[in-house]
C-alpha cells in the first residue's frame, strides 16, 4: 500500500523533495539516576539550574538558558517527542517562549517535533539556532508542507550533533498514494556517536514521526488513521530491515488517541506505549502522545519513559505554559550501544502499553 | 462575559485585525467547549489574514461538536462562498457538520450541494464523510453519493461507499 519517497528539507540544506526509493509491502545521566521510570514525570530542577530564569524570562527576556550537554550520560540517550502547537513565525519569534522550548528539547538527543506551520525550515532553523546559541550543537531536517488543505504541517527531527548523526539517505515522507492520512508520517534514521574505544557499535534506530487528525482516529473502519498506521509501521519495519538491516522501529507523536484506544495499531504485538497512560496535554487531563516500542525486538530501552510536566518543571502558569504549546514532551531513554534483539527484555515499567 | 468563549467569538467576528487574531489564539488555547464559538471560527477559518485561519483551523482540530442548532448557519457556508473563497470554511463547515452525526440532517441538502459542485476535493470529501455520518436521514443525497462512489480520487469513492452504506443502515 505504501511507498516511500524522500520529501525532507535540512536547515541548512535542503534533499530532494522527491525521491522513490522502493515499494514498502509497503532518543540525563541525572535523570536515570534519579531513577525516574515510567510513571514519573521529570523534575527539572534536578537537572536545570537555569530553571528559574526560564521562569523569570517570561516575564521579562533574558539570554538563552544555559545548555546541559556535558549532563547527558555517555552510555545512554533520551529520545522525544513534542507537538509545539503552531509552532510558526509568530511562535518562532517570541524570545521567551523559544527560551522554554530550546531548554526543553536540549535535554534529549533526538526531538521528533509535529505541528510546525512555517512554509520553510525556517522555525525549526531558530529553534536549532536558539539551542545552539547557548551552547549546543544540534541540527535539524523538516518534511515538505502535508494535509488536504492550505492549513498545512511539517514535521520535524533536531538532534544533537555531539552525540547522533543521521544517517544519510534515510529521511522520507510515506508515499500515501491513496489517501489514506491527512498528513503522511514522516520517517527517518539515527545513529548514536560513540567512541571507536568502546568497540561497540552505536545504536541505531529508525523514527516514525506522525500527527493524526482528530477526526480520524475516533470511529472503527479502514479509513480510521490508526488502522493504517499499523500498515505505515509493518510497511517501515520490513522496509528499513530489508535495506539496511534495521529492527528497532519506534513510532512517536501525537496520535489523538489515549491509551487503550490505539485501534490496530494498538494490537500490533509486541508494541507498547512507553509512557504509558499519563496525560500528555497541558492542562494534564488528556492523553493524546505516544512513543511506541517492540520491546522484543528494542533491546536497548533501559525501561525509562515519561511525560515533561513542563508547567511545574519550569514553574510556569497554565496562561504562560499555552504559549509554549498545548502538548506535553513525552520521552523515552535506550542504550548507547547497539545490542542483539531477543537476549533479554527489559524491565517491564508499571502498566501496559495498549 | 470577558475571557468566555462567547467573548472571544464575538472578538473574533470584530473589525479589529490584532483582536481578532488574538481572539482566534485564545480560542485554540481554550480548554472549554467552543461550541459557541463555531460558527465564528469556521467563518474565521477562511479569513484573509494567515495568522486568523492558522488559529481557527488550531482551534476547531479539537473543538468538538457545534451546536445542533447551528446546522443550517454552518450549512450556509457550503452554499454561499463568498467571492475569492477557497474552500478552507466549506471544508471546516462540513466537518464540524459530521461532528453532529444525525443531528446534522437538516445540513443534508447543502451537503450534497457541496458533493457535487465544490471545486475543492478536501470539501467534497469531507461532504460525503458528513453524510455518512448523518446516516438514512441523509438518504435525499443518494444519487450525488453514487455518483461520486463510480469513479474519482480514492479517498472521496471509499467516503462515498462509506456514506452509502451508512445510509442503507449498514455498519460503515
Amino acid at each position: 500500500m505504501f511507498w516511500f519517497r524522500k520529501r525532507s528539507r535540512s536547515t541548512k540544506s535542503r534533499l530532494p523533495l522527491t525521491r522513490f526509493i522502493g515499494p514498502g509491502a509497503t532518543i540525563a545521566g541525572l535523570l536515570a539516576l534519579l531513577g525516574f521510570g515510567v510513571t514519573k514525570g521529570v523534575d527539572f530542577s534536578k537537572l536545570d539550574s537555569g530553571v528559574a530564569q526560564v521562569k523569570s524570562q517570561l516575564e521579562a527576556p533574558r539570554p538563552a538558558p544555559a545548555v546541559l550537554t556535558s549532563n547527558k550520560p555517555t552510555d545512554r540517550i533520551r529520545i522525544a517527542s513534542f507537538n509545539i502547537q503552531v509552532f510558526g513565525d509568530k511562535k518562532a519569534s517570541d524570545n521567551n517562549v523559544m527560551g522554554v522550548l530550546a531548554n526543553i528539547c536540549s535535554h534529549f538527543d533526538v526531538v521528533a517535533i509535529q505541528e510546525i506551520k512555517t512554509p520553510d525550515a525556517r522555525s525549526l532553523d531558530r529553534l536549532v539556532e536558539r539551542i545552539n546559541a547557548g551552547g549546543g550543537r544540534y541540527a535539524g531536517i523538516v518534511s515538505p508542507s502535508l494535509g488536504r488543505t492550505s492549513q498545512t504541517e511539517q514535521y520535524g527531527f533536531i538532534w544533537d550533533t555531539t552525540r547522533i548523526r543521521n544517517v544519510p539517505n534515510t529521511t522520507y515522507v510515506v508515499n500515501d498514494a491513496e489517501d489514506r492520512m491527512h498528513r503522511e508520517p514522516m520517517a527517518s534514521t539515527f545513529e548514536t556517536a560513540v567512541p571507536p574505544a568502546s568497540g561497540r557499535d552505536g545504536f541505531k534506530f529508525t523514527l516514525i514521526n506522525v500527527h493524526t487528525d482528530p477526526d480520524e482516529v475516533k470511529t472503527k473502519g479502514p479509513d480510521n488513521e490508526l488502522n493504517v498506521l499499523d500498515d505505515v509501521y509493518l510497511s517501515i519495519r520490513e522496509f528499513e530491515y530489508a535495506r539496511q538491516g534495521e529492527d528497532d522501529i519506534f513510532l512517536l507523536g501525537d496520535l489523538n488517541s489515549g491509551y487503550g484506544k490505539l485501534f490496530e495499531l494498538g494490537a500490533i504485538p509486541g508494541l507498547e506505549s512507553v509512557t504509558g497512560d499519563q496525560p500528555t496535554n497541558t492542562v494534564g487531563n488528556k492523553q493524546h502522545d505516544h512513543f511506541l516500542v517492540d520491546r522484543s525486538t528494542t533491546t536497548e530501552f533501559t525501561g525509562a519513559a515519561g511525560v515533561i510536566d513542563f508547567v511545574a518543571d519550569f514553574g510556569l502558569t497554565l496562561e504562560q505554559a499555552k504559549l509554549v504549546s498545548d502538548h506535553r514532551p513525552i520521552w523515552a531513554e535506550f542504550s548507547a550501544y547497539e545490542q542483539p534483539a531477543f537476549t533479554a527484555v527489559a524491565a517491564r515499567p508499571t502498566g501496559n502499553g495498549r | 462575559m470577558e475571557g468566555t468563549v462567547a467573548h472571544w467569538a464575538l472578538v473574533l467576528q470584530g473589525t479589529e485585525q490584532t483582536k481578532r487574531a488574538a481572539a482566534a489564539e485564545k480560542l485554540a488555547q481554550c480548554s472549554l467547549p467552543l461550541a459557541p464559538a463555531m460558527v465564528a471560527l469556521v467563518q474565521a477559518a477562511g479569513d484573509r489574514d494567515d495568522g486568523i485561519r492558522m488559529w481557527a483551523a488550531e482551534a476547531l482540530e479539537t473543538a468538538g461538536r457545534p451546536a445542533a442548532s447551528d446546522a443550517l448557519r454552518l450549512a450556509a457556508f457550503l452554499t454561499t462562498a463568498p467571492i475569492g473563497a477557497d474552500g478552507e470554511s466549506a471544508y471546516w463547515a462540513a466537518k464540524v457538520l459530521g461532528r453532529l452525526g444525525p443531528a446534522a440532517a437538516p445540513a443534508t441538502s447543502a451537503l450534497a450541494t457541496a458533493l457535487k459542485e465544490s471545486p475543492y476535493l478536501a470539501v467534497r470529501e469531507q461532504a460525503a464523510a458528513a453524510l455518512g455520518r448523518i446516516g438514512p436521514a441523509a438518504s435525499a443525497a443518494g444519487s450525488v453519493l453514487r455518483e461520486a462512489a463510480a469513479g474519482g480520487p480514492p479517498r472521496l469513492v471509499r467516503l462515498a461507499i462509506s456514506a452509502l452504506e451508512s445510509i442503507r443502515g449498514m455498519a460503515a
